[in-house]
């Protein structure tokens, strides 16, 4: 009997407080993150998440929540999952 | 003398912040105020601060109004000038605070001489936008020292400036008082930006971006001034019956012509002196009564007629003018002799 | 889960500046700061005129609006009658060195224990792009459409040259807000480092009050609205052009809160 132990990380954005800079999306070294189609009350086109990017899944790196001019990027936590494998 | 009598009300009455900056003829009330600083008996008096201009004044003024305690600060028509930007700040923001304007010549650089030339300026043009404070006007040094100790109660209860306009001569004069001002009753300032303290949050601003929201601060200030206007107040000299002539002065001139008005009333003649003690709010309904009875209306003042243009506009009668020009003190016979 | 939220930050504040400015992450980092040293509930800001008036829609501590160029007097007063409250401002190039760089400098010279972050764009902001007395040579401006002259308007003017000769100043540095560009084979990315070292900028700065020290604290960021250039090319220029005018630097640290 063994344990995995699967960090993944998720990236908390507040939409309403997002204006579409996009300063984060390049700084995203795994390129999670991308341009949502959708617009918020303010009118701009805000950032979405996606847990696997272009590159790879997200490290946690934090480098999108250091960035963000607007405070839109809330939070970079950890979300844990655990596997009972056999 | 005026000055230290100005001073010693001053801090009796609760000061808690001075900030200042030198210009004659105000400089003395600042230097006898600095004396006063740090002594025992008055443990409210906390800062005492000669600031590097008149705008520095007024703001430093603004900010301790801001924190909610009692500042004040003296100056002339010069320093006044550049107030202005501060006080209409203030009057928007409803910061209160008290300011001694000691007038001496004008325009321009003028001289220092006694004169009462900024009364147009203080009532109709004291900032941007319209500003409308509180004018204190006291004719002797007793009644200088009363407004000092009113003028800091009025301001904390109106969250408003307060004016007390004197001139050079009111303040250099040496005269007998006898008046111990009692601490002033400040009411509670829980308006004031003292930090949020695990409480609601304190503002203290002046910018409405949007139109309905200026218009709605800009109804409330003047809601506040009807409730400021039923504190007018005046006092008539020997005004008992129809008059012949209704002298007009405030501050040295008025006390110059209260010695005219009894001169002539022992040769028969009669007359009265009308004397605004709040110069805004004018007393309206004293002035029209008083007025109406009168067969002529005389304005003693040292300048071109500024007062009598603000009667003039209440009563819609005319009222000449006994004009006192560059820094002239008026005579008493003088005075006496322009009823004809 | 729920999301950690700032005590100093309002749940639902919308900064009111243009996408990509870097004066929301001054605003985010002195929240921060304020919560990390829990001094929020004592803490007094004073707005100066400028894109910075509009602070207190997203900080949520006490507020005093100041006119345009004396926010450091005000501070001063509330300081010296409020001596165990934490006060500090902030304020535009404009507002700092132009109009009210008297109140600034006296303020500064006297030592009163406030702190004094300036946003350094190098030009108007809210006016809408005129010059400052911090606009580069040769910038264009919509007052100086032909570039800034030196000849005529002088060197742009160094704010942590005036203030480091007066002795009673106990924090003073500059530092770059703007995320550097890094430009990889197939794409542009930012780096996180002037970020960081500006929260610890502000961070320090606070200690420096909290140690009765005047602290002062000098971000280089963009305006690329007013500038007329994309996100990326303003942030390019800064770190091309803006870092040789003015480049970062530790001026004054009295009481050493950077080593600790």
């Amino acid at each position: 009997m063994y344990q995995v132990v699967h960090s993944k990380w998720e990236v908390i954005i507040n939409r309403e407080r997002c204006k579409g800079c996009e300063i984060c999306i390049n700084a995203c070294p795994q390129e999670n993150l991308s341009l949502s189609k959708n617009v918020n009350s303010q009118g701009y086109h805000y950032v979405e998440f996606s847990e696997v990017g272009k590159k790879g899944e997200c490290t946690g790196c934090k480098i999108c929540w250091w960035v963000c001019p607007e405070y839109a990027i809330l939070e970079v936590r950890r979300i844990e999952k655990t596997d009972n494998g056999s | 003398m005026g000055a230290k009598a100005i001073a010693e009300a001053a801090v009796r009455s609760g000061l808690e912040a001075y900030f200042g900056y030198p210009i004659t003829p105000s400089s003395e009330i600042m230097e006898n105020i600095s004396v006063l600083y740090g002594e025992k008996r008055y443990p409210w008096f906390k800062v005492f601060l000669q600031s590097a201009s008149e705008i520095e004044s007024v703001n430093m003024l603004f900010g301790a109004g801001a924190a909610g305690y009692v500042s004040m600060t003296a100056t002339s028509g010069p320093g006044l000038s550049l107030m202005a930007e501060g006080i209409s700040y203030a009057y928007a923001s409803e910061v209160p605070f008290l300011i001694i304007d000691v007038n001496r010549g004008g325009p321009g650089l003028g001289n220092v001489a006694p004169e009462q030339s900024d009364i147009s300026f203080v009532l109709n043009s004291l900032g941007h936008g319209g500003v409308k404070p509180i004018v204190l006007a006291p004719h002797t040094v007793q009644e200088s020292m009363e407004h000092v100790h009113k003028g800091f109660e009025l301001a904390f209860t109106y969250r408003i400036p307060v004016i007390m306009l004197t001139d050079a001569l009111i303040v250099h004069m040496y005269d007998t008082v006898e008046w111990e001002p009692p601490y002033i009753v400040k009411p509670k300032v829980e308006w004031a930006a003292r930090g949020r303290n695990y409480g609601p949050r304190h503002i203290i601003n002046s910018i409405y971006l949007d139109p309905p929201e200026l218009k709605g601060n800009k109804e409330k200030l003047l809601q506040k001034q009807k409730e400021i206007d039923k504190i007018a107040e005046s006092e008539c000299f020997m005004c008992y019956d129809d008059l012949d002539v209704l002298y007009i002065a405030i501050g040295i001139s008025a006390r110059i012509s209260k010695e005219a008005v009894l001169k002539l009333r022992k040769k028969g003649i009669k007359a009265g002196l009308f004397r605004p003690i709040t110069l805004s709010p004018l007393d309206k309904n004293s002035i029209l009564k008083y007025s109406s009875h009168a067969e002529k209306i005389l304005s003693v003042e040292m300048n071109e007629g500024q007062l009598a243009q603000e009667i003039m506009r209440i009563t819609r009668k005319d009222v000449e003018v006994l004009p006192y020009l560059g820094g002239y003190i008026p005579d008493v016979e003088e005075v006496a002799e322009a009823w004809k | 889960m729920e999301v950690k939220q700032f005590s100093s930050i309002f749940e639902n504040g919308v900064t009111t500046y243009c996408p990509g400015c870097e004066h929301g992450l001054l605003l985010k980092f002195i929240g921060m700061a304020l919560d990390e040293l829990g001094i929020t509930e004592k803490a007094i800001m004073v707005g100066s005129v400028g894109c910075s008036t509009l602070a207190y829609k997203f900080l949520n501590v006490d507020y005093v609006q100041a006119p345009h160029g004396r926010a450091p007097a005000i501070m001063s007063a509330i300081k010296l009658l409020e001596k165990d409250k934490v006060v500090f401002g902030i304020q535009g190039d404009g507002d700092a060195l132009s109009i009210g760089i008297a109140e600034l400098i006296h303020a500064a010279n006297r030592g009163i224990p406030i702190t004094v972050f300036m946003y350094n764009n190098m030009v108007f902001g809210m006016t809408g792009g005129q010059m400052a007395p911090t606009t580069p040579e040769g910038m264009k401006t919509t007052t100086t459409p032909f570039g800034r002259d030196i000849k005529q308007m002088g060197p742009p003017l160094d704010a942590c040259k005036i203030l480091s000769s007066f002795p009673q100043i106990s924090y003073l540095k500059r530092v770059v807000i703007t995320p550097k560009p890094i430009f990889t084979k197939d794409r542009v990315m930012y780096s996180s480092k002037e970020a960081m070292d500006s929260y610890k900028a502000v961070l320090n700065a606070f200690k420096t009050q909290l140690m009765e020290g005047f602290s002062f604290v000098e971000f280089i960021g963009t305006c690329n609205v007013n500038w007329k250039m994309s996100i990326l090319d303003s942030k390019k220029y800064v770190h091309e052009v803006g870092v040789k005018v003015y480049p970062p630097a530790l001026c004054r640290d009295a009481f050493g809160v950077e080593k600790k």
